[in-house]
């Protein structure tokens, strides 16, 4: 017996604000890209949810995308990360404020 | 002794309330709507080449009895997220260099630096493990190129003098 799809989509909106959460209250970059990736994973469940409620396969392929553009994401932000690094000797996301408004 | 989180109060305590709040708003919603049943998939076909079908816009492969409908093709957004990976590649690449007086730093030259006949003159051993020699503190800053050349110069003209001092000792 297939899982109601409401379930799926307590699940993803669980994920979504354990993401939120994370990026609200932390201060680390780190922690940031991984609330990040948490909150792009909660699409996917959707995405993959919402296929098998419609019987359709695009939402699966798209979520297959998602996950690529998740992993380019991650690389620019552990790019940036090492250049906060290296200038501020802190991954702090308050330390560096010259670009702020 | 053993460290238990602790709920940290204050300056973060009312943007982690919100996102709870919207968790517990969101939750709310989606309890009291019915959505009915899944459509689901037809137990015949086999999911995983169908996606593979799809992403590569072989329609003719994709099975027609009791097929999965309405399933469009990506091969025009597969090559777009092959295009983002690639510049996400050099966009890393490029945020990860390090510039030491403006020449890039690389982990494995493959030409030797000119700074380095320099420091194997002056009766150093370069240190193979790519860590830093304990017997001289050089200081990397960004300033010091002109002085690295200085060095450099310094170096080859003591690299004459030990080197006569050497033979001069030995005989």
């Amino acid at each position: 017996m297939a899982v109601e799809v409401q379930y799926y989509v307590l699940l993803s909106m669980a994920l979504f604000s354990i993401g939120l959460f994370g990026i609200l209250t932390r201060r680390n970059a780190l922690l940031f890209l991984m609330s990040v990736e948490l909150m792009l994973n909660a699409a996917n469940i959707n995405l993959i949810a919402f296929a098998f409620y419609h019987g359709n396969l695009t939402g699966q392929v798209f979520a297959l995308f998602t996950m690529a553009l998740a992993a380019a994401e991650v690389a620019i932000g552990l790019g940036i990360l090492l250049v906060l690094y290296r200038n501020f000797r802190d991954v702090d996301v308050t330390v560096p404020t010259t670009m702020r408004w | 002794m053993t460290t238990k989180p602790r709920l940290r109060v204050g300056r973060v305590l009312l943007p982690g309330v919100l996102a709870v709040g919207l968790f517990g708003l969101m939750a709310l919603i989606v309890l009291n709507t019915s959505f009915g049943g899944s459509q689901g998939f037809p137990e015949s076909i086999a999911i995983t080449s169908e996606l593979g079908y799809a992403m590569f816009q072989l329609d003719e492969l994709q099975s027609t009895a009791g097929s999965i409908p309405n399933t469009e093709s990506f091969l025009a957004a597969f090559f777009l997220i092959a295009v983002v990976l690639d510049a996400a590649l050099d966009g890393a690449i490029v945020l990860a260099k390090r510039e030491e007086g403006g020449k890039p730093v690389v982990a494995l030259p493959s030409q030797r630096d000119d700074a380095e006949p320099a420091r194997s003159a002056t009766g150093r051993e370069t240190v193979a493990d790519g860590g830093s020699d304990s017997t001289e503190s050089v200081t990397t800053t960004g300033s010091d190129a002109d002085s690295a050349t200085d060095s450099t110069a310094a170096g080859n003209g003591n690299d004459d003098n030990d080197g006569d001092g050497n033979t001069g000792g030995d005989a």
